[in-house]
Formats: C-alpha cells, structure tokens, sequence
C-alpha cells in the first residue's frame, strides 16, 4: 500500500518543472552569487603580482639618497615606482591607475593607499617601513622566537564555502516539492478517499515524507554535481555529507510538514517555513560565513542549519568534523519528534472532523 | 448474506455541529443487493450520512453497522467492502488515468499482479483502457467522472455510494454511468445513490428515502412513494410527489 | 473604478496577513534599523591610528578584523608591561599586521585559547608574551624565549610577521646592550629616541574608483538601511500579492466577468488594482513613519521624512511588481512562491546584506536591475549631501512602474486571450 502511495508522490514531484528549477538551479544561481560577493575575503592570501606606485621626491629629503636604493629594492619585489613632480597625489592615482602614491618629504613621508588595492598599500608601507629600518645599526644576534604548529581548521575559499552551503539552505525548503502535490490534494479533496480506505495516519505520514525526501536529494544531487563539475566545488567526505544533508531533508521535511498540517494552508506553511528557514540559515551561515558573522554565539547555536553547515564546511576542508554527529543527532531529533506530532496532528484532525 | 439480508444499518446516527443537527437519530437499513436512492433538498444531510457511513465523518451519536459488525470497530476490515464516487472529482489531475486507479486501489492492500489486473479491469469497466496513459488533467468533464468511479471500484467492494456522480456531463456520459451502475448492480453490489435528478432515480432504483432536516420523512418504491401523495400515480412524477412532501421553501442553509 | 478599489480595500482589510504586512514587518525593519551593528564592511576605512586593538573577552572573534587584507594577529598577552606594549605597537604600526590583544594569565590558559581559536575563530598567527618577557636581566639574554608564536593559517605572511617580531626583539636587545641596562623605561626612552630618527609616517586612505567615501558611522548606518528595506520589500512584496491574490479569485470565479459586463475594460480594473497599491505603499511609509518616531533620529543617518518618502516609492515599485507577477502566475500558491522568489533574490542582488562592489561584472550588471540598488545608491547620495539623489529616485521608481505596469497589462491581455 505504502509503497504505491509513495511511487506515485514521487511521479508527481518530479513531472513538477519548478521543482526541477528549485533544487537544481537555485542552489547554483545563489551559491554563484554569495560565492563572487565574497571572494575577496574568503580567499587566501595572495602576494600581490607587479603595481606601480606614484611618487614626489621633496628637495632635501632624507630619501634623496637612497632613492635609488629603494626603487631598486621595490622594483625586486614588483613594484614600480614613477616620480610625479606634480599633480594632486589622489587625482594622479586615479588618473593614471597607480596602486598607491607617496610623498617623500624632509624626515617624513605621506603615504597614500587606494582602498580598492588595499593588499598593495599594505605591501608598500610594510617595506618602506622595513628600508627606514634597516638604516638603523644592529649589533646583537636577532632573537630567534618559538614557534608552535596547533590544529587548526583550513581557511576555505568562497567556492568551495557556498557551493556547499546553498545545498544545505534549500536542503530545508524541502517542503515546495510537495507543496502543488498537497494543494491539488486539498483542493480535489483526496482526503477522503484516504480516510475511506482505513490507512492509518502514520503510513500516509510516511508515503508524504518519502517522496519529498527522495524528490529533494535527487535535485540537490544534480545541482551537487553541477558544482563538482563546473564549478570545481570540494566536498570532502561524500559520504558523511551526503549523509549531514540527507538528515536535513529529512528534518526540514517533519518540521514543515507539521505547519502544513496544523494550519492546513500550504500557503501559511510556505510562508512561515520560508521566514524560520531564513532566519536559521542567516544565524546559520547560509549568507554571511559563520566565521565573519557578528550574530552572537547563542543564536548560531539555536540554529540547526549551522551545526549542518560547519559538519560539511569543515568535511570539505579538513575530511572530519566534531559537527558531524551534532548535526545529524539535531536533525534526527528535529525529524523523530517532528514525525510523532505530524502523526498526532493527523490523528486528531481525523477525530474532529 | 442473502439478497434480503441487511448489509447496512444505522441506528440513531446523528451528526451536530454546535447546536445545529445536521442529521437528526436517523434509522436506515439498506438491503444487500437492492440500489438505494437517497433525496432531498439542499442541506438536507445527506452528504453529512454519506460521509459518516463512509467513515469520513465521526457521528456526534449512534453507529453505523456494516455486514453485520459494528464500521468503527471494524474499520480497517470493512472499508475494504466500501466504495465511494464523490460528487467532486477527488483524481490526481497530475498522474495518468492508470495510475490514478493504481493509486487509490492500492490504499486497500492490493498489489502486485493483482492489483495492474484490477486497474485494468476498472478503466476497462468505465470505458477508459485506450486513454489510461493521459494525464487526468487533459480529460474531458465526463471522463473525468468516469475515472472518479474507475478510483473506487478497483477494490471490488460490496457497498457503491454515489454521490451525484452525473452533474454537469453530458446525456451520453450520463446514460453511461447509469448504465454501468446497474452493470455492478448485477454482478453482485449494492448501490446507494444520491442525485437531484429525479428521472435517474427513478429508473434505477429499487427503494428511495426521502430526506429534509436530517430525518428520513418518506421511504419506499417510488410507486409507494407516489402513492402518498395521490391515488392515481401515473397523474404525479416523482418530482412533483418530492416537492409536496419537503415543500417548495427556499432552503437556505 | 472607485467601487472596485472600495471592494478591493475591504477584501484586504478582512485578510490578517494584510495587517501583519502593515503592521509587524515595518516595526521589524524600524527595530533592525536601531540595532548597532558591529559592521562587517569590507570597505573598512582604513584607520593606523587604531593600534592595538583590546579584546575584551574571549568570545570576541578577531576573524572580523580581516576586512581590510591585513594578517590578522591576536596576541595573549600575560606579561603588559611597557616593552611588551611597545613590541605590539611597533608590531601594529608595521602595515601589514591588524594586532588585537587578550590578556591572559599563563601559557596553558593561552594554549587553551589556542586550540579553541584554530576551531572557531580565523586570524592568521597568534601570539604568546610570556610574564616574564623583558622583566628580568635573565630575560634580555634570550628575548625570543618571551614570545610564542602559533601558526594558524597557511598564510604565507607569517614568515614575515616571524622577521618583523625578531627585528624588533632585535632592536630592544641592542638598546639594552647600549645603554648597559635591563630597565624598561631606560630601554623605552633609548628606544623612542631613535624611533625620533627615523621618518615618520603618515598614511592617507584614498577613495578608489568604486569607492564611496562614506564615514564608518555612515557605512554602519547604511548597513542598517539595507536590512531595514528588506524587511520592508517583504512586506510590500507579500501585500502586492495580496492584491495579486483578488485578481486571481475575481477571474477563477467569475466575478471578472460580471464586472466586464458592466462595460469596465481590463485597463481601468487592472488600473484600480495599481491604485490599491499607492494606497497601500502609502499606509505602509506612515506606518515606517510612525515607528521611527521610536527612534533616535542622528543614529538613523537619514531624516525620517526622507526615509518615508523612500519607503513609499520603494512600496510603489515592489507591490506593483508582486502585483504582476502574481497576476500572471495564474494562482495563488505560484504567486506566493513568485513573491518570495523575487524578495530573495532582488536583495541578494542588490547588495542589501553584504556589498557587491567585488564582484564580477556579470553580478554586477544583473545587481542593476535590481530596484533596491537603486535605493542604497540613493542611500549613499544623500548620506554625501548629493542633491541629485531625489531626481534619481524619481525617474527610477517611474520607470519601474512604467515597465511593470505595461507588462502587467499584456499578460492580463494574453491571459483573457488564452480563456
């Protein structure tokens, strides 16, 4: 019995077409987006290649006779400096596309740094500061420091961070795959067929679950594997994440199922678990990473999308995680309870009617 | 069960919302075999019966006996015996007509074999073999009703209630489905069914009751029910003889 | 027409959701707009005054500090006295490095520290001052054994962050050797006076092409705005389709037709439903409105006024939008899933939660399209006192309308076409 009702959920899912572009395009479109907002942050450092930097000698200056030097000494590590006698420095840096633009004065120097070459700026101040230094005398041995290796977690590049991510965020919109399904339900009034034929309310819980879970894994499965192929996405342990979103599903899956079943609209449900599953996944991670979000810990860990995120995040960059059996016991408890109300629900929605 | 046998009783069966009774200690017994028309005006409570007896609804009060054994008791085992047609289509428009049969049947523990030789003895049955792999949403208004029944039959039950199974088709679907009603009439079922048109009724129906504010006010052959009213019953028709016992008021509920 | 907007507003004002669109979302967005926020600009101005930045307790993560590119160094501090503080501001001052300090009162309660930081926090070495680092005349000997240093990423930088620690271990050694003394302030002031020698330095942060020269205040404040109106595009999105919603129904239940037969055309019912969302963007800005009276006006960055009138052309254009998309939807369970599709995906685009400004030019160019842009650039202008901002605003929200109501109208035309 079970198995027909469930084989015929899933055919209606699937002939679904804006089930097809939910789970498999939206994750792409989004992760694409959040993924080239953030790659700046995200990625790792890298030493900047060769920037031309703008410069005003003043007459006296104490650089005056080490210029030279320090052009040479810049020139080694890729910079290029060009005098400008004159010219407003910022307009100049504008104009002619110059990273950075310092003024040599008596026994200062005004460095100036574009905000949008940041890592340039920085380059240049540290070495110019270093070449001021080194015109100072040493006489002892420079003191060598200690220097410890503890764990720690891999930086993980944006790809990687929101191809993984927006796989887990719609893991929990899981409840539009069925939603047309249960309208038309609701609409034709099935429901009464279902009610003649005696099912019980638990097998008619688990031929909705089902297909919902499996319809919802197959799309985010593609939509996985469109990112493996090209958009080069690491995942890590496949199984372990397959297993941490699989959980997901299946928890998204109980939760919304109880709205839809204890308000009877799937337009309140869809609402309504759009909003917590929003809220989850900003807390969670699913927007701004969970390690530069300024949301405090306490609401992070009142997410259950976070616990999922950081199992997979970590899976993809270190191929273990302490979040793994978080994640999967939250979303097992979240289902199994979740189950035993939409059960209950279903029970007494019988006994009223 | 012999053909004289009751295959279902009521017994009080009542049905309030609030303060409103909506079915009022009604008493019923329908005979294995026979097809039992239901009447009666808008608001009546004839669905409110249809749906205890088919264990849609809960009764507020009294019980339904059903071949013998007490339905709520015995639910699981009894519904297998029951077939409803309600009068709204209640087909899945997004799956094949086969698979829709397959659906429903399936609900009552058939399957396998068993159960692709039932669907295609359903849509066989309601003349819809050639079309069983179209979606449901391309059919026409009498084929989808025709589908409703294919949905209800595939389990072979003994007990066919039907609910206005011919609004808003055209004559020839219509004398279709009566057609077949008494086809499943013959081979064994007892039928109960509900319609406001009164010609159908009376050509296809053994005994009527009929029905007005959730009691049973009449019941017989329509000859007898004829009688009632006049001595002479080929001067009345049936809806003449139902309008002078529920009256002619607007009911507006 | 009138009549039809009479029956449209009491078909909305029976519908609870309609009221907690008007009602609870502005106050949510008002409530959003008076939370500080600890900003996350990756436009962070560049400030080298900043020195060393004090953390006050563990759960303040130092991972946000790498906005600007800088290796991002915390340092657990258990020693503070003045050669210690001296290494962390020469340490700061180098350029390259953003330094935040904890004090911490040994090494195993840094390691502690450590071990958790590797797992929940991101920075790109951390720092161990013994309590003994500079202290005593043992110490000067082997100033390195004063401070560990923990590798906590694969930034390539820390081998110069190793060179920068042991050049100014280097310096303090010499001072101590030169002056013949281990006394702090002896070292300090030998020290400082040679910092006098070199030249010194001054830093100016320039506004580069896709710069915008707001303040830090104002970027937080904007940062707000941007949360606040996506609190609000929900609330007009979700209104719009409300009315997308008796649009609807009047068409599956024939009620469209009765008013057709009354000699009314498509264009002036279609018509009264563009009033219904004036009305409603109108209700919802004074509502906005109401609710920033709540708030203290120099932390909004923006008049109350101003940012009503923004609410209300931001409402002209979004419930008009939902309005068609709804409409063309065709019912109401597609229409919900068009609202909610267009409220997520228009203020990710548009920069509302994180800024686009490094971005490809295809997001870019995508984020164009996107009416909340239009609304953050305004933002921005009058934050800068640029008197071009309303003018902007304007032709924008007209345009938007011009461009939806005349899709509006044709897919009503192809949808009666098509019945």
């Amino acid at each position: 019995m079970i198995f027909y009702l469930i084989k015929n959920y899933l055919k209606m899912m699937l002939r679904s077409a804006s089930n097809i572009l939910m789970y498999i395009l939206a994750p792409t479109v989004v992760a694409a987006v959040l993924t080239s907002a953030f790659t700046t942050l995200m990625d790792t450092y890298r030493a900047p290649s060769s920037f031309e930097v703008g410069y005003r000698l003043d007459e006296g200056s104490v650089f005056e006779n080490g210029m030279d030097t320090l052009k040479d000494i810049l020139k080694d590590k890729g910079v290029t400096m060009t005098e400008f006698s004159e010219g407003d420095p910022e307009e100049l840096m504008n104009r002619m596309e110059l990273s950075a633009f310092v003024e040599f004065g008596e026994n200062e120097y005004l460095l100036y740094k574009d905000r949008d070459a940041r890592i340039e700026g920085q380059t240049l101040e540290y070495i110019i500061g270093e070449v001021c230094d080194s015109m100072l005398p040493r006489f002892s041995e420079t003191p060598a420091i200690k220097v410890e290796t503890p764990f720690f977690v891999p930086a993980v590049n944006s790809t990687d961070y929101y191809g993984i991510i927006e796989i887990a965020y719609f893991a929990w919109c899981s409840i539009i795959c069925g939603a047309v399904v249960f309208t038309a339900e609701k609409k034709y009034r099935i429901g009464r067929r279902f009610a003649m034929s005696g099912v019980s309310e638990l097998k008619l819980y688990i031929s909705r679950l089902v297909p919902i879970i499996i319809a919802v894994s197959i799309g985010l499965a593609l939509s996985a594997a469109v990112g493996i192929l090209f958009f080069d996405v690491h995942w890590g342990n496949a199984f372990l994440s397959a297993l941490v979103v699989l959980m997901m599903i299946f928890a998204a899956t109980s939760f919304e199922l109880v709205i839809y079943n204890a308000t009877s609209s799937m337009v309140a449900t869809v609402v309504i678990s759009f909003a917590v599953v929003w809220f989850m996944g900003f807390f969670g991670g699913s927007f701004e990473t969970y390690m530069f979000s300024s949301a405090p810990q306490i609401l992070k860990d009142l997410s259950p999308i976070y616990y999922g995120n950081r199992a997979l995040v970590e899976l993809s960059c270190m191929g273990r995680s302490d979040y793994v059996s978080k994640s999967l016991i939250i979303s097992g408890a979240i289902g199994v309870v979740g189950s035993a109300v939409n059960v209950g629900l279903l029970k007494l929605r019988k006994g009223r009617s | 069960m012999d053909n004289n046998e009751i295959i279902l009783r009521t017994k009080d069966l009542t049905k309030k919302y609030g303060s409103h009774v909506v079915v009022d200690n009604l008493g019923i017994e329908i005979r294995k075999g026979e097809i039992f028309g239901l009447l009666g005006p808008n608001g009546a409570g004839k669905s409110t019966t249809m749906n205890m007896i088919c264990n849609i609804v809960n009764p507020t009060l009294g019980s339904v006996e059903f071949m013998g054994k007490d339905f709520r008791k015995n639910k699981k085992e009894l519904c297998r015996h029951l077939g409803f047609i309600p009068q709204d289509l209640a087909i899945h428009g997004n799956l094949k007509a086969w698979e829709n049969v397959e659906l429903f049947t399936s609900l009552y523990g058939i399957k396998g074999r068993e159960l692709r030789e039932r669907i295609d003895e359903s849509l066989e049955y309601v003349g819809l073999s050639e079309k069983r792999n179209d979606y449901a949403k391309t059919f026409s208004g009498g084929m989808k009703r025709r589908l409703n029944i294919a949905c209800a039959i595939g389990h072979h039950p003994d007990l066919l209630i039907f609910d206005e199974p011919t609004v808003g088709i055209d004559p020839q679907s219509r004398n279709f489905i009566l057609e077949k009603i008494k086809q499943s009439n013959r081979n064994g079922a007892t039928v109960i069914y509900t319609s406001h048109y009164m010609e159908e009724v009376e050509a296809i129906c053994d005994r009527i009751a009929i029905m007005d504010n959730g009691k049973i006010i009449a019941i017989g052959t329509s000859d007898e029910l004829k009688k009632l009213v006049v001595d002479d019953i080929s001067t009345v028709t049936l809806e003449e003889v139902f309008l002078t016992i529920t009256g002619k008021k607007l009911r507006d509920y | 027409m009138r009549e039809l907007i009479k029956t449209t507003v009491k078909l909305l004002f029976r519908n609870v959701g309609f009221w907690l669109c008007l009602i609870v979302l502005p106050i949510l967005a008002t409530f959003i707009m008076s939370i500080k926020q600890q900003n996350l600009s990756y436009y962070y101005l560049d400030n080298d005054d900043m020195g060393v930045l004090e953390i006050a307790d563990y759960g303040e993560k130092v991972a946000y500090y790498a906005g600007d590119g800088k290796f991002v160094v915390k340092v657990y501090d258990a020693c503070g006295n003045d050669l210690s503080e001296y290494f962390l501001t020469q340490l700061a001052g180098a350029g390259m490095f953003k330094v935040g300090r904890m004090k911490v009162a040994d090494k195993a309660e840094a390691d502690e520290y450590v071990l958790s930081d590797g797992q929940n926090d991101r920075m790109g070495a951390a720092l161990f001052i013994a309590p003994d680092f500079a202290s005593t005349p043992e110490s000067f000997g082997s100033l390195g054994d004063g401070i560990t240093a923990y590798v906590m990423s694969e930034d390539e930088r820390f081998s110069v962050l190793e060179t920068k620690i042991e050049r100014i271990l280097g310096r303090i050694a010499d001072k101590s050797m030169l002056t013949g003394s281990t006394d702090a302030a002896v070292i300090l002031t030998a020290l400082k006076a040679e910092d006098e020698l070199l030249p010194a330095k001054k830093t100016v942060s320039v506004i580069g092409k896709t710069g915008n020269g707001l303040t830090k205040e104002q970027i937080d404040m904007k940062t707000n705005i941007g949360y606040a109106f996506a609190f609000l595009t929900l609330s007009f999105v979700l209104i719009g389709n409300l009315v997308a919603q008796t649009v609807i129904k009047e068409q599956n239940n024939d009620v469209l037709r009765r008013i057709k037969l009354t000699g009314k055309s498509s264009v002036s019912y279609f018509a009264s439903k563009v009033v219904i969302c004036v009305i409603v963007s109108l209700l919802i800005a004074i509502v906005t409105f109401v609710c920033t009276l709540f708030l203290d006006g120099e932390k909004m960055g923006i008049g109350r006024l101003t940012l009503t009138a923004m609410v209300f052309l931001m409402g002209l254009i979004f419930c008009c939008l939902s309005l068609v998309a709804g409409t063309i939807a065709g019912n109401v369970m597609s229409s919900n899933i068009t609202s909610f599709t267009i409220w997520c995906l228009s203020c990710m685009l548009s920069g509302l939660y994180f800024p686009l400004n490094g971005t490809s030019g295809t997001v870019q160019a995508i984020s164009s399209v996107m009416p909340q842009k239009w609304f953050m650039e305004g933002t921005e202008l009058i934050f800068l006192g640029d008197k071009t901002a309303w003018p902007m605003l304007l032709c924008v929200t007209v345009a938007y309308i011009i461009l939806f109501v005349g899709f509006g109208s044709v897919g009503i035309r192809m949808r009666s076409t098509e019945d």
